[in-house]
């Protein structure tokens, strides 16, 4: 079973994304950060090619594992925090 | 069909089991997982979409829940139909696309109103935020839902996984699960060794890691024209909600009813608020789901558990990695 992964990408980048390589539905649905600068994408296996195209390089971006990712999304950069 | 023979016992009579069906008076809204007609697979046209097994010929006919950024079934081997659908906690759900919530399955949450789920609450035991199971909502308003509340054992936020039938406020975000005004249970505070308090003896213990239905129904002007009841039942039996409201803490089960705003569409694994907001999502597993628009009773709430509630050879796999049971209801 392939490893679900995440990167993230910035929200002026979400028109290289090609939603048949990743697991999100499409743009109207996607998830931004909380001040809207930032999105993500995860998909199984490797890094999609749109990725490649954003970089324009061989490296591509970081990786997250689910797990790593959950605990990024749980930061105040993804998650209003409660203040009491 | 997911019922045994076994629930034609004088015992399961006994407990109030006066049908093999679930209830059907006042059902608008059900949703099988291993039903072809309510979900057809994961390929073809139909492989996004998430359909309601009533409303033929009713406003609720086409009022499907759409499966959105990559929500996984766990398949079962014998009937190639999804034991459940499994969310991730990042950004997949179900539920009406953003901008066309009304084409979704929506419900006057002014009213009455009865929402059952199956449901293993797994993401609960790690984040001390608050996180929708499925809630009535829409984007920059309040929403009611059954939800969970995890923290850290012992930590500022008191009790830990804490369930809660609860609505969101409006300050801006619309639904953040901010105001978890009805916390009712706590899961694995048995025993506190800091304080030396013992089990919570006012609540069911259940577990993370179990399917359990989880049920919420509204009792519209319940204690007078400005006060809706709510009332929590796990697998069928009430879960019973403290007297004393508190923001945080467990509350009573009356709510002022003018918290709630008439339409709202249905989102299961997490309650969508905009585009750029700040939706809170959940990782659980889905069973059965089924919304009425009347207040169910006890025993009609304890017949749906028994007749949705289906044996363990419906389990699927698990792997080193995740353990997880991938299968459909414990008895």
């Amino acid at each position: 079973m392939q490893e679900k992964k995440f990167i993230i990408l910035d929200a002026s980048e979400v028109d290289y994304i090609d939603f048949s390589e990743v697991l999100e539905t499409e743009l109207g649905t996607m998830r931004f950060s909380v001040d809207g600068t930032k999105t993500f994408v995860k998909y199984l296996g490797d890094q999609p090619d749109f990725v490649f195209e954003i970089t324009n390089d061989l490296i591509g971006r970081k990786e997250y594992s689910h797990k790593e990712f959950l605990e990024i999304l749980e930061g105040e950069e993804w998650t209003k925090q409660y203040s009491r | 069909m997911h019922i045994t023979d076994w629930f034609s016992t004088p015992w399961a009579s006994l407990l109030g089991h006066k049908s093999k069906s679930i209830v059907t008076d006042g059902l608008i809204g059900h949703w099988d997982p291993s039903d072809p007609n309510s979900y057809a697979g994961n390929s073809g046209l139909d492989m996004h979409n998430y359909n309601n097994l009533v409303g033929i010929g009713t406003e609720f006919q086409g009022k499907k829940l759409n499966l959105f950024n990559g929500i996984e079934t766990s398949w079962v081997e014998e009937t190639t139909l999804p034991a459940s659908f499994t969310s991730d906690g990042s950004s997949d759900y179900m539920g009406p696309g953003l901008g066309y919530e009304t084409d979704g399955f929506v419900i006057d949450t002014d009213k009455d109103f009865t929402l059952s789920m199956w449901i293993v609450p797994f993401s609960i035991d790690s984040t001390s935020n608050n996180r929708w199971f499925a809630s009535f909502g829409a984007i920059n308003y309040q929403g009611i839902g059954l939800g969970g509340r995890g923290g850290i054992e012992r930590g500022a936020w008191g009790n830990s996984g804490r369930y809660a039938v609860s609505y969101g406020n409006d300050q801006g975000g619309g639904m953040w699960m901010e105001e978890v005004v009805r916390g009712s249970k706590t899961i694995y505070n048995h025993f506190d060794e800091e304080t030396g308090n013992g089990k919570d003896v006012n609540h069911n213990y259940f577990g993370f890691y179990d399917w359990q239905m989880l049920s919420l129904t509204k009792q519209e002007g319940r204690y007078g024209t400005g006060t809706d009841k709510l009332t929590l039942y796990i697998n069928g039996m009430e879960d019973r909600l403290s007297i004393s409201a508190g923001m945080l803490g467990p509350g009573g089960d009356g709510v002022e009813n003018d918290t709630f705003g008439s339409d709202k569409a249905l989102y299961i694994g997490g309650g969508m608020q905009t585009i750029y907001g700040y939706p809170i999502m959940s990782s659980n597993m889905y069973g059965i789901i089924l919304v009425y628009d009347r207040v169910l009773k006890p025993s009609e709430l304890r017949q749906n558990f028994l007749a949705t509630n289906i044996s363990k050879k419906y389990r699927g796999n698990t792997s080193e990695d995740d353990w997880r049971d991938r299968g459909y209801f414990y008895y």
